[in-house]
């Protein structure tokens, strides 16, 4: 079956089409070219540039894939949780195609989408643990079943992707910032400095990772203090530290609950899901273990509509109802759920 | 009003006892958080969301995401985020914020709560809470209230006597 995936949450939009589980294209528009131009933190616009982009993003997706308009036969499209006003743009323009081509559209989660892309290029079985690391989101799942999921960590305050932009944005560094520090702490030592790895008395499972903004700062302090000028600061050492503390607590939380819930198989994905201190350490880690695990390829770890739509299908073929066509800001993927 | 906290812990109690002020003097349009990376401003809008009737672990940082509602809070609460926003020029600020349904927000019955406020541009709100976070040291902040609009007296009365 042909299907038309379309995604617009946040930032970027961006439509697939998938012939059953296969996909055949996913084109997403990403404009972090345009945020460097602005020598800072810019990103492509919400709402009114999805509408700008939406039609010709879907004509793309159709020619690339090979496929005409009239040759789709289901149209799926993120629901949320998201922007409003962006989501209503997608699920405008796919409520609209779908009325004319007469096939129906299902809205799906946009977690759905990251919780399974790791699926997508893996063997990897069900049920099994997925962690979502990105600017907007920070979460551990139970995946028992396809569509049967409890949320068994979340972050308390900042994302983890938001911890590596502006711990780059305290340092001075581009934007974006998780691949700049990645990039630089490659070159450094992570144990040079100490930064915390904080655990919420309340909630053990859950991450923190605000604390590290404060513990960044005073860091910086103490190294002017010392009057060095900034730019001889050891930046690749205080990237490598930096970014070990967040790796660090990601690993632990999810080997923690696997070992806890038994469960030998995990995923990681989202944007974070693309850095490559925590691919090799999570790597490490489940050989240890003897735990299987995968990671989606790269260009399924940013939001894009190739997983919305494999999320979709996956549901389709086991007869599962779609989420409803209403935008929403804030909706759970699952049940809490604390082993 | 200038306060003082030398914990995350009593900022978040701070916010608190002004979203407590605020349901009891509804409607109050704005609350406008300023101050660095780290300062306090999530976790300050923790504390009105819990006084609003949001359970507090469920409030997590917006910029990444720019804007989320509470519709559980009473009043419905709007907590908006303009840190990736704050770069841009004027005319492409006022189309964001336009975008992101924060001009919609501040318009409406809600309680907006607002990071990197500094950035706003647009028409003052009827009623605001600026508050002001500047870092001392370490985890001390001090944190400057100031109230405007018709409805402040009553707001910053209910404020000052929940802080006594």
């Amino acid at each position: 079956m042909l299907l038309l995936a379309v995604e617009s949450s946040c930032d970027d939009t961006s439509a697939a089409v998938l012939d059953g589980r296969r996909l055949k294209s996913n084109v997403v528009t990403s404009q972090d070219s345009l945020h460097a131009d602005y020598g800072g933190v810019v990103p492509e616009l919400a709402a009114r540039r999805h509408l700008e982009s939406i039609d010709a993003v879907i004509a793309s997706a159709l020619d690339r894939a090979g496929v005409e308009l009239c040759e789709i036969e289901a149209i799926a499209v993120t629901r949320g949780p998201g922007l409003v006003g962006s989501l209503l743009v997608g699920m405008a323009a796919a409520q609209g195609l779908g009325l004319r081509l007469g096939v129906p559209v299902t809205g799906v989660h946009h977690l759905e989408g990251h919780v399974l892309s790791p699926l997508m290029d893996s063997e990897i079985q069900l049920p099994l643990l997925a962690m979502v690391v990105s600017g907007g989101h920070t979460a551990v799942y139970l995946l028992r079943d396809i569509g049967d999921y409890a949320e068994l960590a979340s972050t308390r305050d900042d994302s983890a992707g938001e911890a590596f932009d502006k711990g780059a944005k305290m340092l001075g560094l581009g934007y974006p910032g998780g691949k700049i520090v990645d990039e630089m702490a490659a070159r450094g030592d992570s144990r040079a400095f100490r930064f915390p790895r904080a655990v919420v008395k309340a909630d053990p499972w859950a991450f923190s990772f605000s604390g590290l903004k404060t513990a960044l700062w005073n860091q910086l302090g103490e190294l002017h203090g010392a009057s060095r000028p900034s730019d001889s600061l050891p930046l690749a050492d205080i990237c490598a530290s930096f970014q070990e503390a967040i790796v660090d607590v990601l690993v632990d939380r999810i080997m923690s609950l696997a070992l806890r819930l038994e469960i030998p198989r995990l995923a990681v994905a989202g944007g974070v899901s693309a850095n490559s201190r925590l691919r090799e350490r999570m790597k490490e880690a489940c050989d240890g273990a003897g735990f299987e695990l995968a990671f989606p390829s790269m260009p399924l770890c940013t939001d894009n509509a190739g997983m919305i739509g494999y999320a979709a299908q996956r549901r389709l073929e086991l007869g599962l109802p779609g989420q409803p066509l209403a935008a929403v800001s804030r909706l759970p993927l699952g049940p809490v759920l604390r082993p | 009003m200038k306060l003082f906290s030398s914990s995350s812990e009593f900022t978040e109690e701070l916010g608190r006892r002004l979203g407590a002020a605020l349901a009891s003097t509804a409607p109050f349009s704005v609350v406008g958080l300023c101050g660095p990376l780290g300062c306090g401003k999530t976790c300050f809008t923790r504390g009105i969301a819990a006084a609003l009737g949001v359970a507090p672990e469920q409030v997590t940082s917006p910029s990444f995401v720019y804007l989320v509602e509470y519709p559980e809070a009473h009043p419905l609460l709007v907590h908006a985020d303009l840190y990736r926003l704050a770069g841009l020029s004027e005319n492409a600020r006022v189309e964001a914020f336009e975008s992101i349904g924060l001009y919609a927000a501040l318009d409406s019955q809600a309680l907006s709560v607002v990071e990197w406020w500094d950035a706003f541009t647009g028409d003052t709100p009827r009623s605001l809470v600026r508050v002001e976070f500047a870092v001392e040291k370490l985890n001390d902040r001090w944190i400057t209230l100031s109230f405007s609009g018709p409805d402040c007296a009553a707001a910053s009365a209910a404020f000052e006597s929940a802080s006594a």
